[in-house]
C-alpha cells in the first residue's frame, strides 16, 4: 500500500511501474496528474465539456487495461494523449450531433458591442473554427498550439512521419488564419 | 517567395530547427519584412487560439479520479504468476518421495540387520549377499580384480549414503531460494 503523501512525490516512471503491476492506487495519482490535459485536449477535439469529461475517464480505462503493454522507453505523456485522442475520435463518431459545427455561423464580426459579449463571441468563433478542421489536422493542431508538444513528440503520439505533421500543421493554421481573419487583423 | 524561408518559417516559429538551419533562417528574418510579417502572423494566430480556454470542468478532480478509479477492473494475473504454487508443491513432492525412499531403505536395512535376509525367501533383498569388506579386503591379494571390487563397494556405499543428502539439500534450497523470491510479491499483491 502506498501512503498517500509519499504517492505525490513519486515521479510518473515510479507509479506507471507500480499501476503495471495492478496498483490502482497509483494508477489513481497518474489520473489526478494528467486529468486536466487530457480533459483538455479531448475537449478541444469535441467541443463539448460533458462528453469531453466522459471521454477522458474512458480513455483513462482503457489506458489502464492497456497499461502492461506500454513500454517505458516512449514517453507516457505521448502515449495517454494518443489513447485520448482516439476515444475522442470515437467519441465525434458515435455522436456527430452533440458535436456539431454547422448551427453557428464560422465568422460572426458583427457581435453586439458589449466587451464580454465579443469576448464570449470570440472565444466561440475560435471553438468553432478549430472543430471545423479535420479531424487529422486539428489533432497536430491541438497538441502544437495547446499541449507544446514537439514535431517528434506528434509524430510519435500520432504514429505519423515527421513530414505529415508539418503538412497537417502548416494546413490547420492556414485555414484557421483564413477563417479567423477578422480578428487576426483587429491585432495588427 | 522562393528565395524566402516560408518553408521553414513554421518549423523555426515552433523552435524545431537547429544549427546551421536556425541560424539561416534568423539571418534571412533580420533583412526580411516579408518573412518578418509571415512570422508575426503565426504568433498572432497563436496568441488568438490561446484566448479560447479550456471551460471549467464540471467534475471536482477528486470526483474525476473516483469514478475513474470505480470503472478499473483487476487484471488479470500473468500466467507465470497464476502457477506460481507450482514450484514448491513439486519441491515438496519431491523432498517426500525421497524421504519415503530412504525410510523404506532404512526399514529394509534394520529388517536385514534383524536377519530377515538370511532367510531363503528373503535372500533377494540382501544386496551383498555374503560380500563384506574384510572378504574384499582379503580379495586385493588376488591382484587388480580384488581391487576394482573394493573400489566398487566403497563407491556404491559413499553414493547411497552422501546422494540422499545431496539431493534433499538441494531441494531444500530450491524451497527456501522460492520463499524468499515468491513470498515478497505475493504478499504485496494480496495486500492490494
Amino acid at each position: 500500500m502506498i501512503e498517500p503523501s509519499t504517492v505525490v512525490a513519486r515521479a510518473d516512471l515510479e507509479l506507471i511501474t507500480l499501476a503495471q503491476q495492478g496498483d490502482r492506487q497509483a494508477f489513481g495519482e497518474l489520473v489526478r496528474r494528467y486529468r486536466e490535459r487530457v480533459i483538455g485536449i479531448v475537449y478541444r477535439m469535441c467541443g463539448d465539456m460533458q462528453l469531453a469529461e466522459d471521454a477522458a475517464q474512458e480513455a483513462f480505462v482503457r489506458a489502464w487495461q492497456q497499461l502492461p503493454r506500454y513500454q517505458p522507453h516512449a514517453p507516457f505523456q505521448s502515449w495517454l494523449y494518443r489513447i485520448a485522442l482516439n476515444r475522442a475520435t470515437d467519441v465525434l463518431r458515435a455522436d456527430r450531433e452533440t458535436a456539431n459545427v454547422e448551427d453557428l455561423p464560422l465568422v460572426a464580426p458583427d457581435i453586439g458591442p458589449e466587451a464580454a459579449a465579443e469576448r464570449n463571441a470570440l472565444h466561440e468563433q475560435i471553438r468553432r473554427a478549430v472543430l471545423d478542421l479535420p479531424e487529422a489536422s486539428r489533432s497536430v493542431l491541438i497538441l502544437r498550439e495547446y499541449e507544446g508538444l514537439s514535431y517528434k513528440e506528434i509524430a510519435e503520439t500520432l504514429s505519423i512521419p515527421l513530414g505529415t505533421v508539418m503538412s497537417r500543421l502548416n494546413y490547420a493554421r492556414g485555414r484557421l488564419r483564413e477563417w479567423l481573419s477578422p480578428w487576426l487583423e483587429e491585432k495588427v | 517567395m522562393s528565395e524566402h524561408v516560408q518553408r521553414e518559417l513554421e518549423a523555426y516559429y515552433d523552435g524545431q530547427l537547429h544549427g546551421t538551419q536556425q541560424k539561416r533562417v534568423a539571418t534571412h528574418l533580420e533583412t526580411c519584412a516579408e518573412c518578418c510579417a509571415e512570422l508575426t502572423r503565426l504568433e498572432r494566430l497563436s496568441a488568438l487560439l490561446q484566448e479560447a480556454p479550456v471551460p471549467a470542468a464540471r467534475l471536482a478532480p477528486e470526483r474525476f479520479t473516483t469514478q475513474v478509479r470505480l470503472q478499473l477492473q483487476p487484471r488479470d494475473v500473468p500466467e507465470r504468476r497464476r502457477h506460481h504454487w507450482a514450484i514448491p508443491a513439486l519441491l515438496v513432492g519431491a523432498w517426500s518421495f525421497m524421504e519415503a525412499v530412504w525410510l523404506v531403505s532404512r526399514g529394509l536395512m534394520v529388517a536385514l540387520a534383524l536377519g530377515l535376509g538370511e532367510r531363503p525367501e528373503m535372500a533377494w533383498f540382501n544386496p551383498n549377499r555374503g560380500t563384506s569388506l574384510w572378504q574384499l579386503l582379503q580379495g586385493m591379494e588376488s591382484g587388480w580384480q580384488g581391487a576394482l571390487s573394493l573400489f566398487s563397494f566403497l563407491s556404491s556405499t559413499l553414493l547411497s549414503t552422501l546422494l540422499p543428502l545431496v539431493l534433499l539439500g538441494s531441494i531444500s534450497i530450491l524451497f527456501w531460494g522460492w520463499w524468499l523470491a515468491w513470498r515478497p510479491h505475493e504478499i504485496k499483491n494480496g495486500n492490494r
